[in-house]
């Protein structure tokens, strides 16, 4: 089959690989429909998150046709449509029962890998390094998915697949972003990066109750789709001199009740404090810029919360004593889809949440490399590129 | 300051001290060298900023709450605990199974049962280098633990399993103990490179972590046979 798959630093291929097949009873091949990009994945692209292997297939957001299925699957059937969530869970053990499917203890191949640097081992992912698994990925026409039964969610008709291939991953992240802020009515939610990640956040807190949802970025086209789809106030954070007094200023000298940090690791900002994270991190002395977290830190009210969606290595120069004397509660994860895909897929039904636009671009499987280059650089207003393999 | 293990034995804890040069070598050489070895030049690179933070002692020791060792030392044995979401004699009983230890072990060893308790352990270094011996179960009680050893050569001369009820009603705490004897008293690099790049306490947990899946999924999670773009596509 074809597959999209890293070959170095700043280096995508497209190539020829060999079938997945069933390797345990509990599998299933995917045909896969969609498969689509993530801000995550340009933290190994460009080299920030190391133990890639040079020919891995990469993409984790995903969704398509069951074509095969092991001797112990039972619910999942040949021919069914599906999403599913990025992380892979079995549902059996204490983590998955108590919903944090993505700290699942029993899908990691290779925790010897991952557990030096966490103190434990996560869950497997798909297409992600081999810290977390080195599980082949979706950027390809097929894909082994484990634990079909627990991961394989059916998309009801009415659903299209552009809007169920969201629910892989952007949209429970930004739902489970979202519930960790604890809503309640009145509340305002303020939300660093408009990504994917960010919308769904956004659109997710609206859900939840949000009165205000005030959306930070500085791509006027990402900050339109804010306004447009989820209802969100929006702050160019380039057109500020400070996001903290903005916000300030916004929310009547309150701060937001909860900010949510949908950026990550490879934050852009102005002023001093990025110039030390870009230079720190041009050297490698830091994996990780900070920015925007900082700035959620500062501007949230006393006592709100800090919700943490971006991905982060080992991120120095925290301040912890903002969060400590401010009283604020921290809640981060990565997304435990399964706990959220019923309620995701409700809501997709009745297009209370409808993800599709987040496609911006879409390409064949052979032109992955350039769709990642379009999606690393924002050309074209590019928001989320998707292939069809 | 003294530690007490699981098993009710006691030893000098020097671990923080110990394991904060030694692991330092470690993250040059050793686990850095080999592991990591897989990411590209300037993922080594970010490496060196979390193995930094990985290897500070005061991280380190709390290592001894569940593995007393870490990696080579003085003393190459290891130990590893996990929680495992079922009664003690159901593991006892798959832990007894001659099917399980061939299957959450063979990434380290081929292992054949040849019944009443024995098993025939060899390993294939990468080295050019490969070493065969018999494990014999010396002591057990059901439920509780199992224990093997050799009678004398073999890279791991012992093995232990014990099982102890988790409080809070939650499954039981297993803890594996392995004892090695390197060749030739190899060190470092030259173990992980001998074990296909797994240290010994990494080995313990990645042992045990396979024990569980088994156990509570009946597989063992794996990237064998899958697509890659290279030979070896795990």
């Amino acid at each position: 089959m074809r597959a999209l798959y890293w070959n170095g630093v700043n280096d995508l291929r497209v190539g020829t690989v060999k079938d997945p097949e069933i390797v345990n009873p509990r599998d299933a091949i995917l045909k896969v429909t969609l498969s689509t990009t993530c801000g995550s994945d340009l933290h190994f692209i460009d080299g920030y998150i190391p133990t890639m292997k040079a020919g891995d297939v990469i993409g984790h957001e995903f969704m398509g046709e069951v074509v095969e299925v092991g001797s112990a699957v039972k619910r999942v059937k040949k021919g069914d449509r599906v999403v599913v969530p990025s992380f892979i869970a079995c549902g059996e053990c204490w983590y998955c029962q108590e919903n944090l499917f993505s700290l699942c203890d029993c899908t990691h191949p290779k925790p010897e890998l991952q557990e030096p640097l966490l103190g434990y081992p996560t869950a497997g992912i798909y297409g992600y390094t081999h810290a977390f698994g080195g599980y082949a990925g979706s950027h390809a026409e097929y894909i082994r998915v484990p634990h079909a039964d627990v991961d394989c969610f059916t998309v009801p008709e009415g659903v299209a697949d552009e809007t169920a291939l969201f629910l892989s991953d952007a949209a429970p992240t930004g739902y489970m972003g979202a519930d960790f802020c604890s809503i309640r009515p009145g509340d305002t939610v303020a939300v660093w990066g408009c990504g994917g990640v960010g919308l769904m956040a956004q659109q997710s807190a609206r859900l939840m109750g949000a009165e205000r949802v005030i959306a930070i970025d500085r791509y006027p086209e990402r900050l339109r789709m804010a306004r447009e789809h989820a209802g969100s106030e929006t702050l160019d954070y380039t057109q500020v001199h400070s996001v903290l007094e903005a916000l300030k200023e916004m929310t009547g000298g309150r701060g937001p009740d909860a900010c949510i940090d949908a950026v990550g690791m490879e934050a852009h900002g102005t002023g001093p404090q990025y110039a030390y994270d870009r230079v720190k991190q041009a050297l490698r002395l830091e994996t990780d810029r900070g920015q925007a977290l900082r700035e959620a830190i500062m501007a949230c009210r006393k006592g709100g919360t800090l919700s943490v969606l971006g991905v982060y290595g080992m991120i120095d120069a925290f301040p912890m004593g903002v969060i400590m004397n401010k009283g604020m509660t921290v809640r981060t994860a990565q997304q435990h889809g399964q706990a959220y895909m019923d309620r995701l897929l409700a809501h997709a039904a009745k297009g209370e949440l409808n993800p599709a636009y987040l496609a911006t671009h879409r390409f064949s499987l052979e032109d992955g490399p350039r769709g990642y280059d379009m999606f690393k650089h924002k050309t074209d207003g590019c928001v989320r590129a998707v292939f069809a393999p | 300051m003294a530690v007490r293990y699981s098993n009710g034995r006691t030893r000098d804890q020097r671990e923080p001290d110990r394991a904060a040069t030694g692991s330092r070598a470690h993250a040059g050489s050793g686990f850095g060298g080999v592991g990591w070895a897989l990411a590209g030049a300037a993922g080594v690179a970010a490496l060196a900023v979390l193995g930094a933070q990985r290897f500070d002692p005061a991280h380190r020791g709390r290592a001894g709450e569940t593995g007393p060792a870490n990696g080579w030392g003085d003393e190459p044995e290891v130990a590893y605990a996990l929680p495992i979401e079922r009664p003690a004699d159901d593991l006892y009983r798959l832990w007894r199974n001659p099917a399980t230890l061939p299957r959450i072990l063979g990434f380290l060893a081929e292992i054949r049962p040849t019944g009443d308790g024995r098993s025939e352990w060899r390993v294939g270094g990468s080295l050019g280098q490969s070493q065969a011996w018999v494990m014999q179960i010396t002591e057990e009680r059901p439920g509780e633990l199992i224990r093997a050893s050799t009678d004398g050569g073999g890279l791991v001369t012992e093995c232990e399993i014990r099982f102890r009820a988790a409080s809070g009603g939650r499954g039981t705490i297993t803890t594996l103990r392995v004892r090695f004897n390197p060749p030739g008293g190899m060190l470092g690099d030259v173990a992980a490179r001998f074990f296909n790049g797994v240290v010994p306490k990494e080995l313990a947990s990645k042992a045990l972590h396979n024990f569980k899946s088994l156990v509570l999924t009946g597989e063992i999670p794996t990237t064998d046979r899958q697509p890659a773009a290279r030979r070896d596509t795990r």
